[in-house]
């Protein structure tokens, strides 16, 4: 989780772009940042306070700064650019060290700083005295972009040129730079912006990520995030998360499951860059105008379950509306693979062809086209398909199709767009059309563009009756809305449903997520009245008055309730006492009709006993119904 | 086979036993068995293979060594004879003028075999030019026997009610006709000509020339005699399980403690020292005659598959439906013990055609060895075999067996069908198990630490059971999609019930359950829709859209995306961006994900395909996907039908287990990048090791570049800077710096 930004230090009189270069150096839970034309600050991120600040006179620019990471009182140094004059300076002294080219980044390590310049030259420097050290040279064609410490005296250095970056491994030591391993990877794009975290580094261009491992440079994956906005800025995170900034949104992306974690909208308009962050402080630190923000960060546990539904790379559409049978390819000779791409493209041909049809027939409310699919799903050609005479509903024998032309079809029907969840069902369709799509074992249930199917099936209450009793993968919720209907068969088919498909506690949860106090009671205590009333929904009551506990009963509508049922099962049992009767009577007096004898009392007891065990084999649990074509369709 | 280039079949062991008959070596120290793949020869003190030579022992009915132990014939059940030399490995097929049975000797190109037609059996000498010189031809004949020293056979035919048996004496081509007025199961025929005929009820007639003498122990039906080549001793074995010595001039018996399998076969070699016994559940026994003790042991895979290919191939031929998919149930339970990557497999330990079950024998096959390393029972039941009304009590069939992810439990479900003797109550419950079990360290044998009955409540069947890929968790799915994770307690071994996820109100067959590699995230397939479920929550987190056009047949994950087989689509369907990847049409029979396993390491899949070309032959293909296309990465062909397939942990292989129980190792070439990837800090200290220190050219670049301004001479003039010399040292050592 991101929290909303706070402030962790103002920039009085001067703007967001004094910062552009980052000269921002983390240490543990502070930081230290240089302000151009203001001062080096160093800050607390926990407590977020200022802790001091050395000022710097209004000529100079600041483009880097590094401390040696003491815990108490560091060196820290910084970088300036004083009238194109370069200077590398320890703060509180008068020691500095002038420099050819512009610093664009400081690094620490073993008692030494290493200045790389804009160049790529690369120059140490003892820590307490600034004295040179060693030097290399910077690389002819090559321009600094980016670097960090990526262990102990070893450092990764990202240069560009015209048609490609250079990714270096280097390892700094007393006498000079070791070149662990270079690579050069070649660029169709901008260079991007890069940043490093644990052994990967993340190049973001445009709306394309890249994970670069490292020393090998290997690219260990690559995706595009959804929508239509570039990347502004980003910075990698431990765990293999980045936060980027697109579009006034930060968001913090885990790069192994390619989901976004959370998210935080800025306001709009609001301009910020990443600067860095502190891993102890779990904190983002970035710049806006005039404000260094905070973001703090709750460490993502990093599991597969908190990212489903979240993903951001963008759908490859490769391979869409391609279902094919596989057993064509199998038993071609020597010629899998082309054969199945072939059936794919074929499936992919024919699933387009049907939609622009559809979407054309939409435009015209030409109804035929769509009774055509009908067809088409049943196995005809579509060319030779036309109109069924009669209301069909899905069965085993259609014709298997991809789920995406069936979700398509059915987005055209319900006029659903991607973010609306307004209904407007096509009027001028017959019910046969929707009828087959409500029995379709692909009908997208469960999308989230279809999440108030339900709600909007109300205005028709056939379909909607439809829907209660075939719908696959209806959640229990949806069934129990049925249970409100005035409509008594779509109360009926609520309970039915409810009752074979869905345990108790099932049941019981969904009562619990579907009423709660903004529920009239009334109308609960209305559900409970017509299940007790009706004579497949006794099993529903109990759940109904257990999980619904003081929200809806009171002691008068208890000892109603309470009566009733009494009554109810008075009657019932005399009722099966006088069956009994009845029945034993019956028995007692009947007739063999081949010797005209009457039978004996043992036989009584048997046929007796043997209703009672016929009696009990109704208990046994019900099988997975298999409706046939009468039961499917309601009329 | 073919194999695409990174994946190749390394290996294959194993396989069924064909049982027919071993041969003994002249010497007595050595016996070929013929098993699916090899004639193996086994030295008999050492009990060690000295050679192996292949041969497809699919549909073999003999294996015979000619007198000069120089060549083995091999007798097909089509008729057909190849001839192998035994220090060949190449095999040559004889052409005959007739099809051939059995062979009983040779003598130069010429064979004495007992020779089939569709007419009945008869006995023939046949040349190699379409020789053929009929000794005896027996029209209608279905059995028959021949004596230990060859010059003796019998024929029987058959009939509902009676049998007619015909006894050739070979040399003198004499025949004696014997009409049995009762039904005959096995026959056998001494050196002196002692006919002996077992009957279905048990009772044994001994035909000698004054009359009919009987036997009467066994309570089933005979299945094996033999006579011992000095007429002293008849063997005997059948359902019973019991080898059954009768010393016909006492009339005493002996009797061998029950053995593994129903008797089917017995032989033995030519000084009677030796007796190989060929018992149904596919192993065949070495006894020795004098000790009565076990030689050696010879057993193939007896993994147990629902269905029999032979029999459905059939069933196509006669409904003229050539090509397709599968529809049948081909599969085997096959698991790998993650530790040391023996097969687990429910073995099959019966013959029975009316057997509807795998019973609750488990083998333990090594692959690396080629050899079975036990045997053991599941559930508790009538070992010694069952007889008469005894046959009517099922045996608790094992329907699931797993192991934790470090291997250190194996978890079973076994359930016991209603006894139909006992007008009981109870005779309609149904007894279901589930029993975690732990290696004994010191004698590596498996032990129950707990038993937990009817674990998902009275009656209900447990359909499935998920391991977690990074704890000690397990996961138990019952018929009505409710799902308990269970977890033991690591000081007493006993597991006990953590978590419940809810059932429905309905029942179905179709129930998966697959636990991401990270073991947050449960998917419960339940019918046609599948439901991720918060593994720390247990709740329903998220019901998936209806990507299943049918039942669920397996699932599992590959990273972001899960794959869902059902019985007409495998789908890819990517969890995280919440859409599908792609689909396929496909026919997945039950049990499918059997036939489906993923490599966590690359996230890749094997899938295997079992498909009926127009030739009524059965086929498969593995196809190994990852999750970005349907075109697979890889198609390995398979001549037979797979039965089943699962990586093995920590490598980049799969094992595959074919229906004629042939275990096949199908091996990466290049292990997965990601497997054996060493860490920054190791990779950063060898390329430190292996670069060159070249620090020439920086001091190069120092001297070129050092910056000298009025400023860096202040330091010169302080102290003593009378001296000249002084000063001008001075100035060097700063320049020099």
């Amino acid at each position: 989780m991101i929290s909303p930004p706070f402030e962790l230090l103002s920039l009085p009189n001067v703007s967001v772009d004094k910062l552009i270069r980052k000269p921002i150096c983390v240490d543990r839970s502070n930081f230290h940042i240089g302000v151009s034309q203001s001062s080096v600050t160093t800050v607390s991120l926990r407590p977020s306070r200022v802790v001091g600040a050395f000022s710097v006179p209004p000529s100079v620019d600041i483009t880097a700064v590094a401390t040696d990471g003491k815990k108490d009182a560091p060196i820290v140094v910084y970088a300036t650019n004083e009238r194109k004059k370069h200077f590398l300076k320890i703060i509180d002294t008068q020691i500095s060290q002038q420099l050819k080219k512009e610093v664009a980044r400081l690094h620490f390590f073993n008692g030494c700083f290493v200045a790389i310049q804009s160049d790529n030259t690369m120059e140490a420097f003892d820590a307490e005295k600034l004295e040179s050290k060693w030097k290399r040279a910077a690389k002819k064609g090559l321009s600094y972009k980016f670097s960090a410490m990526i262990d102990d005296g070893v450092c990764v250095v990202i240069s560009s040129a015209k048609k490609h970056f250079v990714l270096e491994t280097l390892a700094f030591d007393e006498s000079g730079v070791r070149e662990l391993k270079v690579v050069e990877i070649p660029l169709e794009c901008e260079v991007g912006k890069f940043s490093y975290s644990e052994g990967v580094v993340y190049r973001c261009e445009n709306r394309t990520i890249q994970l670069y491992n490292v020393p090998d440079a290997t690219l260990i994956s690559q995706f595009d995030i959804q929508g239509d906005d570039a990347i502004e800025d980003m910075i990698a995170m431990p765990n293999n998360n980045i936060c980027v900034i697109q579009n006034s949104v930060l968001s913090i992306i885990d790069c192994s499951y390619r989901s976004t974690i959370s998210k935080c909208e800025l306001p709009s308009g609001t301009s910020i860059s990443l600067l860095s962050y502190s891993p102890e402080a779990e904190t983002i630190i970035a710049a806006s105008a005039k404000t260094v923000l905070g973001f703090t960060v709750t460490p993502s546990s990093g599991t597969l379950l908190e990212s489903i539904g979240h993903g951001v790379a963008a759908a490859n559409p490769q391979f869409t509306c391609g279902h094919c049978d596989l057993f064509p390819s199998l038993i071609a000779k020597n010629s899998f693979v082309p054969t199945l791409l072939q059936n794919i493209k074929e499936a992919q041909e024919a699933s387009s062809k049907i939609l622009h049809a559809l979407e054309a027939a939409a435009k015209k409310k030409d109804e035929k086209v769509f009774l055509k699919v009908i067809s088409y799903l049943k196995g005809d050609s579509w060319e030779q398909a036309q109109p069924p005479s009669e209301t069909v509903v899905y069965e085993d024998t259609d014709r298997q199709v991809d789920r995406d032309l069936i979700k398509q079809i059915t987005y055209l029907v319900f006029s659903v767009t991607l973010g609306s969840t307004t209904l407007s069902y096509l009027p001028f369709l017959p019910n046969s059309f929707a009828i087959y799509l409500l029995t379709h074992p692909l009908f997208p249930a469960g999308e989230p563009e279809m999440k108030d199917l339900f709600t909007w099936l109300k205005a028709y209450p056939q379909l909607y009756r439809q829907a209660i009793v075939t719908l696959s993968s209806a959640s229990p919720e949806d069934i129990l809305g049925g249970l409100l209907s005035q409509d008594e068969d779509i109360f009926h088919d609520a309970v039915l449903r409810l009752e074979e498909e869905f345990g108790q506690q099932q049941i019981t949860l969904a009562i619990q997520s579907l009423f709660n106090r903004s529920t009239d009671p009334e109308e609960l205590i209305q559900v409970v009245d017509r299940l007790s009333k009706s004579p497949d929904g006794w099993a529903l009551v109990a759940p109904f008055v257990d999980s619904l506990g003081l929200l809806a009963w009171d002691k008068a509508n208890l000892d109603k309730l309470q009566n009733r049922l009494q009554a109810q099962l008075e009657s019932i049992q005399s009722a099966v006492t006088t069956n009994r009767l009845i029945s034993e009577l019956f028995m007692s007096v009947e007739i063999d009709a081949e010797d005209g004898k009457t039978i004996s009392n043992g036989e009584i007891k048997r046929r007796s006993k043997k209703s009672q065990e016929t009696d009990r084999t109704r208990d046994e649990p019900k099988f997975v119904p298999k409706y046939s074509v009468e039961t499917l369709v309601i009329n | 086979m073919e194999a695409s280039s990174r994946w190749r079949v390394t290996s294959s062991v194993g396989g069924r036993f064909p049982g027919v008959d071993p041969v003994f070596f002249k010497d007595r120290s050595r016996v070929a068995v013929a098993t699916a793949l090899a004639i193996k020869i086994y030295q008999l003190n050492t009990k060690q293979v000295v050679a192996k030579i292949p041969i497809d022992g699919f549909d073999i009915s003999q294996l015979y060594l000619t007198s000069d132990e120089s060549t083995f014939y091999v007798v097909r059940g089509n008729g057909n004879v190849d001839r192998i030399g035994v220090l060949e490995n190449s095999s040559v097929r004889l052409s005959f003028s007739r099809k051939i049975a059995h062979i009983i000797s040779d003598l130069e190109s010429q064979i004495t075999a007992v020779v089939q037609a569709p007419e009945g059996l008869g006995i023939a000498v046949l040349g190699s030019d379409n020789e053929y010189d009929e000794i005896h031809f027996e029209k209608h004949a279905d059995i028959f026997a021949l004596s230990h020293n060859k010059e003796h056979a019998a024929f029987a035919y058959r009939r509902a009610k009676d049998t007619i048996i015909s006894c050739v004496n070979v040399p003198a081509r004499v025949v004696t006709k014997v009409n049995r007025d009762r039904r005959t199961h096995s026959i056998a025929i001494s050196n002196k000509g002692l006919l002996a005929v077992g009957a279905p009820t048990g009772v044994i007639d001994v035909y000698y020339s004054k009359g009919i003498r009987t036997l009467k122990w066994h309570l089933e039906r005979v299945q094996a005699l033999f006579f011992s080549s000095n007429d002293d001793y008849l063997l005997s074995g059948g359902k019973e399980r019991v080898l059954v010595f009768w010393q016909l001039a006492t009339d005493r018996q002996q009797f061998l403690p029950r053995l593994d399998g129903d008797i089917t076969s017995i032989c033995s070699n030519t000084g009677n020292t030796l007796y190989g016994v060929t018992l149904a559940n596919k192993q065949l026994l070495f006894l020795s005659a004098i000790e009565l003790t076990s030689r050696l042991q010879v057993a193939g895979t007896k993994a147990y598959m629902a269905k029999n290919p032979e029999r459905e191939r059939r069933k196509r031929k006669k409904a003229k439906a050539a090509e397709g998919m599968l529809a049948s149930d081909f599969t085997t339970q096959f698991t790998i013990h993650p530790g040391t990557r023996s097969v687990y497999m429910f073995s099959d330990m019966q013959t029975d055609e009316d057997s509807t079950g795998p019973g609750c024998q488990v083998q333990i096959y090594n692959p690396s060895r080629d050899e079975q390393e036990g045997v053991f029972s599941v559930a508790p039941t009538i070992q010694q075999g069952k007889v008469r009304k005894e046959q009517k009590l099922p045996d608790p069939d094992t329907t699931c067996l797993e192991f934790t992810h470090d291997g250190k439990y194996m978890i079973t479900i076994d359930v016991t069908p209603p006894m139909p003797v006992d007008n009981l109550m109870s005779r309609h419950d149904l007894k279901v198990n589930l029993r975690f079990w732990k290696q004994d360290p010191e004698t590596n044998k498996w032990v129950v630490t707990t038993r937990v009955s009817s674990p998902h409540g009275a009656g209900k069947r447990v359909l499935t059971v998920c391991p977690s890929a990074s704890s000690s968790s397990v996961l138990t799915a019952s018929e009505d999609g409710g799902v308990r994770m269970w977890r033991p307690d690591e000081s007493t071994g006993t597991w006990s019930v953590r978590k419940i996820l809810p059932a429905f109100n309905l029942k179905s067959k179709a129930v998966q359950l697959a636990w991401s590699r990270d073991s947050s995230v449960i998917a419960l397939g339940f019918e046609t829709s599948v439901y991720l479920i918060d593994a720390q929550r247990f709740k329903v987190h998220q019901v998936v859209p209806n990507i299943l056009a049918s039942r669920v047949r397996g699932l599992a994950f590959m990273g972001n995306y899960l794959a869902a087989l059902s019985k007409t689509s495998l789908v890819i369907w990517d969890i995280v961006a919440h859409h599908q990847l792609w689909s396929l049409g496909l026919e997945m029979a039950m049990n499918g994900n059997r036939l489906m396993t993923v490599d966590p390491q690359t996230n890749e899949m094997a899938l295997v395909v079992n498909y009926w070309t127009n030739e009524y032959s059965l086929q498969s293909k593995v196809l190994i996907f990852d999750a970005a296309s349907p075109v697979p990465k890889a198609i390995i062909d398979n001549a037979t039908a797979i039965s089943a397939i699962r990586h093995v942990r920590g490598t980049s292989s799969y094992y595959f287990i074919s229906t004629r129980g042939v275990i096949s190792i199908l091996a990466g070439a290049v292990a997965p990048e990601s497997a054996n990837k060493p860490d920054l800090q190791s990779t950063l200290s060898t390329l430190y090791v292996e670069s060159k220190a070249d620090y020439d050219d920086m001091v190069l670049d120092e001297q070129v570049d050092k910056v000298l301004n009025f400023n860096s001479f202040d330091k010169v003039f302080d102290g003593d800077s009378t001296n000249l010399d002084a000063l001008f040292d001075k100035v060097m050592t700063l320049i020099a710096s």
